[in-house]
């Protein structure tokens, strides 16, 4: 039931993409990502499509992990397709009942498609290579020019990090009550609405009670430690940038090049705006 | 009877972290059995009781209770969770309702008995596990862990199962308590013909109740035998990191030293009638 479930989907391993710099792997990942956006021909898609399966070929995470990401938004990646398809105004190829499809729809809704397709794939890349505490660690870091103007980064970071610490822990205390009602004869998958959301009271009371339980226990334990947030503490793991930091800019920055550089030479396709 | 052919069991299958709780476990266990499990951490046996009812579906091989398929389309496995009553590790958490006595009657009002049967039932499983009556009208979150630990088995008892399979149950509870529980666990098991499955890591536990012993290590079988001749196995247990009952390792140290005595022993009771006839002639001949 719960196991289709994969947040915190890291992917572990020791390949270069994984020893990226949490900090420079999340820009450069922007980066990707404005260059997804940036593209304006079909040629750009060929070569970004050549890059990150270069990527994932590096990582040696199986590409049906990252694939795996793709599933949940399938279905909204159809639909603005299909929307795009139609909706588009141009030179009509062929018309059926109210809808006509033109050639300026047809390209949009691929690019679109494409668009959604390599932003999902980038992004998993990121997460699937990199762990949730590396990931909030860059993040804290990129954040903490923001302190001077108030914003808590250290805080949100810590924030983060325990909760991606505890939905391992929630998902198995989830699995075990409705393991523990199911062997008392709960059953949550017959009757209607009303009664399958009812069968969830004997789920959720157990479980609210131990999240509270397990938010109080955490607090006094970082109590105990005299934990205080912020201001001059250090890190057990400083986060330093090195060679294969700079071989990823490089590398990004060599893409970018390509990509704007056939922007301006081949001009957008039909029906890029 | 419960049935095991070639089950297997692997957590995550296809993922990154990938593991096998069970391997090729085949087995049989006959009606009114009073089986001890036991196994180091981690070698399975919660694994292993929780597919005897259906919550978890062995990746390989199959379980057929009474002659029934588990998990195959024909077998309602919600009839299977109220033949085979679970009481699971640490099961405190199960704890849900407004009194102690509506979350007994859980188990029971979904086998949809009347009230009357379901309040008689409620009191027989309460009194099973020693709460008193008073209790039963409390919230069951104002109870202490050992009342909590009670009022989750006895959940379970008061469904009346045919096999009765209990994780660790007594883990954490004061001795007395233990006893008590185990004891009636025991009666039940006598006065019902009911099968049961008893997961402990208290060799003297097993040793009093179980009439065989299922030794799990490294999610494999590695002995199921009459208790005597599992505990004889003292060797082996250890090097599994289990072990004998105190008194065995007591008389097997004896025995080495020349002390007349038989293999073979595991209650404080054994022990005392074969020891009480040497001590008196060893008396008579000091006096
Ligand atoms: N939900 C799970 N996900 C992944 N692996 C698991 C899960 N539950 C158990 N395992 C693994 O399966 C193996 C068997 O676990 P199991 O809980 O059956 O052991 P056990 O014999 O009951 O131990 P204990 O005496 O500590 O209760 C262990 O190695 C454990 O790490
Ligand atoms: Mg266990």
């Amino acid at each position: 039931m719960l196991k289709d479930i994969t947040l915190g989907q890291y992917f572990p391993g020791n390949t270069v993409v994984h020893r990226l710099d949490p900090r420079a792997k999340i820009l450069l990942v922007l980066a990707y990502i404005v260059f997804v956006f940036s593209i304006k021909n079909f040629v750009g898609y060929a070569l970004l499509a050549a890059f990150t399966l270069a990527c994932i070929f590096i990582s040696q995470v199986p590409i049906r992990f990252v694939l795996k990401g793709l599933k949940p938004i399938v279905v909204f990646i159809v639909i603005t397709g299909l929307f795009n398809l139609f909706l588009t105004d141009g030179e009509p190829i062929f018309t059926w009942w109210i809808f006509t499809v033109t050639k300026e729809g047809v390209g949009f809704a691929a690019f679109m498609i494409l668009r959604l397709f390599f932003l999902i794939l980038g992004t998993s890349l990121l997460t699937l290579t990199t762990s949730p505490i590396a990931l909030t660690d860059g993040l804290e870091q990129l954040l903490s020019p923001f302190k001077k103007i108030g914003l808590p980064a250290h805080e949100l970071a810590m924030m983060m990090t325990i909760a991606l610490r505890f939905i391992p822990t929630l998902m198995e205390e989830t699995d075990k009550i409705i393991k523990a009602q199911s062997a008392r004869g709960a059953d949550f998958e017959s009757g209607n609405i009303l009664r399958r959301a009812k069968a969830m009271v004997p789920i959720l009371i157990p479980l609210f009670i131990s999240a509270f339980r397990r938010a109080d226990e955490l607090a006094t334990a970082m109590e105990c430690r005299c934990y205080r947030g912020g201001e001059n503490r250090t890190r057990l793991r400083e986060l330093k940038l090195g060679k294969v930091d700079l071989g990823g800019v490089l590398a990004f920055l060599l893409l970018g090049i390509a990509v704007f550089g056939l922007n301006f030479w081949l001009g957008p396709s039909v029906g890029v705006r | 009877m419960i049935k095991l052919e070639q089950v297997g069991y692997v957590y995550m299958q296809g993922g990154p972290f990938e593991k096998t709780a069970l391997n090729n476990v085949s087995l049989t266990i006959n009606r009114g059995e009073f089986i001890g499990l036991i196994g180091h951490t981690g070698s399975g046996k919660s694994t292993l009781i929780q597919m005897l009812n259906g919550l978890l579906k062995p990746t390989s091989g199959k379980i057929f209770i009474d002659g029934k398929e588990l998990n195959s389309k024909d077998t309602d496995m919600r009839q299977i969770r109220f033949d085979v009553g679970l009481v699971m590790q640490y099961p405190e958490y199960q704890l849900f309702e407004e009194t102690v006595a509506k979350d007994i009657a859980f188990g029971p009002t979904n086998m949809g008995l009347s009230p009357e049967e379901i309040e008689e039932r409620v009191k027989f499983a309460a009194n099973m596990v020693g709460l008193k009556p008073a209790l039963l009208d409390k919230s069951p979150f104002d109870l202490s862990g050992g009342q909590k630990r009670r009022v989750a088995i006895a959940g379970v008892l008061a469904m009346e199962p045919k096999v009765l399979i209990l994780d660790e149950p007594t883990a954490g509870l004061d001795p007395a308590g233990r006893d008590e529980i185990l004891f009636k666990i025991k009666d039940m098991h006598e006065r019902m013909d009911m099968t049961v499955i008893l997961v402990s890591h208290s060799m003297e536990d097993i040793a009093k109740l179980a009439d065989r012993i299922l030794v799990m290590n490294q999610g494999e079988v590695a002995m199921f035998d009459r208790t005597d001749a599992v505990f004889r196995r003292g060797e082996e247990l250890t090097r599994m990191g289990l072990n004998v009952p105190q008194i065995t390792r007591i008389t097997d140290s004896l025995r080495k030293q020349g002390v007349p005595i038989r293999e073979g022993i595991y209650t404080v009771e054994d022990a005392l009638n074969e020891l009480a006839p040497l001590l008196r002639q060893e008396g008579a001949r000091l006096c």
